[in-house]
């Protein structure tokens, strides 16, 4: 024996002509039958209604206009934006610095007091499996053409894009960022284009680029929000690194 | 205009034809603009929303494979950036001086006022939006998708990457949901 509960989880498949004439039927009885379930019905296709009104908005006129002035001025407009006061630094990049900065005392802490007890081996596998996040393997690196710079000439660049096999095993700055969407990788390509960094999409993936050490803020911006991880650790002090001139920086999602 | 004319515009525009681009605007805009405007509900920041959608489907148009797909590549844009713009602003503060979507603070009822005639009567379109708004993010797309989009379950469901049968469950829950939602909005009784 269905419920009024039973007939209500059928409301959108009746408002969408999805029922089976059987269960139609029977839903049109009960319907008829029972003034609460009535009043739900009228209260639901009310409320959908409300919903389909809202349809009837009409875009701004200048939407056009506007997009056309964001794709003349792509790094510029952003730039006054956040001078305007859109700063969010999120929780995120202090927070991921704040726990790299806590790893890397606990580890110092044992490194200091553990290191005369552990053996001659293990320094050496300590190290080993500390590098091993920091390698991308060869596999990874199979160059996938981005289409996007090519096409759009908006896409300006302060530098060059990074050949596939230039510095590719070896980035200066390792980056995980916590992907939630397919869409999270040409997004992050957006950010850094807006801001004149000029990335390589080198798999789905992965994404590198080149920049000097006072591009490093720039860097910071385009991953304003994100859920970050930082190798090393000192790439978040300002004036990282002194003895470089130009960064290898090597972006994965996750 | 159907997928296949679509498909065309694409094509131009790959090739360089800007007249295209400015087509496809205007095919999408009011469509991406009521997205924009119920999702963050300011008027303002849905006008930046949507040409950052806009912007970013011009420049990231390079990472679609198949042209024919370009209406539920532009919805997965969008809600991408419907969903980053939204807990931006949320971090910010900007909803909380919002209280139509309060359901412990109903708006009172004049005695014999029915919530029909109420949600006749007063801000209607700002009370349904701040009720979609306040719903979880995966009703509120789903809502959206159908009921305001008017997307078949089929697109909802390659937009969304979810299976059909989902769509269609958590549809029902959030119809029933922004419904009750509304009934406490506007006097807490039927």
């Amino acid at each position: 024996m269905m419920e009024c509960n039973d007939y209500q989880g059928k409301f959108t498949a009746y408002r969408d002509q999805e029922l089976a004439a059987v269960e139609q039927r029977q839903l049109e009885a009960h319907l008829a039958a029972c003034p609460h379930c009535a009043k739900e019905w009228r209260l639901f296709t009310l409320t959908l209604d409300h919903v389909a009104a809202l349809r009837q908005v009409q875009p701004p006129a200048d939407l056009l206009p506007g997009i056309h002035a964001k794709l003349g001025q792509p790094g510029l407009w952003f730039r006054l934006r956040d001078l305007c006061g859109h700063f969010d630094f999120s929780m995120s990049l202090p927070a991921a610095a704040a726990t790299v900065a806590v790893a890397m005392a606990v580890g110092l802490f044992f490194k200091t007091n553990l290191q005369p007890m552990t053996g001659s081996s293990q320094p050496a596998q300590l190290a080993t499996r500390r590098a091993t996040p920091l390698v991308i393997p060869d596999s990874r690196l199979t160059a996938v053409t981005s289409h996007a710079t090519a096409s759009f000439p908006q896409a300006r660049a302060a530098h060059p894009p990074m050949a596939p096999e230039m510095d590719a095993l070896h980035p200066d700055i390792f980056i995980t960022v916590r992907a939630e969407t397919p869409h999270d990788l040409p997004l992050l390509q957006q950010a850094m284009e807006e801001r004149h960094l000029a990335p390589y999409i080198t798999s789905p993936y992965v994404m590198r680029l080149r920049l000097t050490p006072d591009d490093l803020p720039l860097l910071r911006e385009a991953l304003d929000g994100r859920q970050v991880v930082v190798f090393p650790p000192e790439t978040v002090i300002p004036g990282y690194p002194h003895h470089k001139d130009l960064l290898v920086v090597a972006i994965r999602l996750q | 205009m159907n997928e296949h004319d679509v498909a065309s515009l694409v094509r131009a525009l790959r090739q360089g034809d800007e007249q295209a681009f400015n087509q496809l605007v205007r095919l999408y805009q009011a469509r991406i603009w009521n997205l924009t405007r119920t999702y963050v509900k300011d008027e303002e920041e849905a006008r930046d929303l949507s040409q950052d959608i806009f912007v970013t489907a011009y420049r990231s148009l390079g990472h679609l494979r198949d042209e024919n797909k370009f209406g539920a590549w532009l919805y997965q844009l969008a809600l991408n950036h419907c969903r980053n713009r939204y807990k931006r602003l949320k971090r910010r503060g900007f909803f909380s001086n919002l209280s139509l979507d309060d359901p412990d603070h109903p708006i009172s009822l004049s005695q014999g006022d029915t919530p029909e005639h109420q949600m006749e009567r007063r801000g209607v379109q700002e009370a349904v939006r701040n009720a979609i708004a306040a719903m979880p993010e995966t009703e509120k797309e789903i809502l959206l998708l159908r009921d305001l989009q008017e997307l078949s379950y089929e697109e909802i469901s390659a937009v969304l990457n979810i299976p059909l049968g989902t769509v269609k469950s958590k549809l029902n829950r959030a119809r029933l949901a922004l419904k009750e939602r509304l009934k406490k909005m506007l006097g807490g009784r039927p």
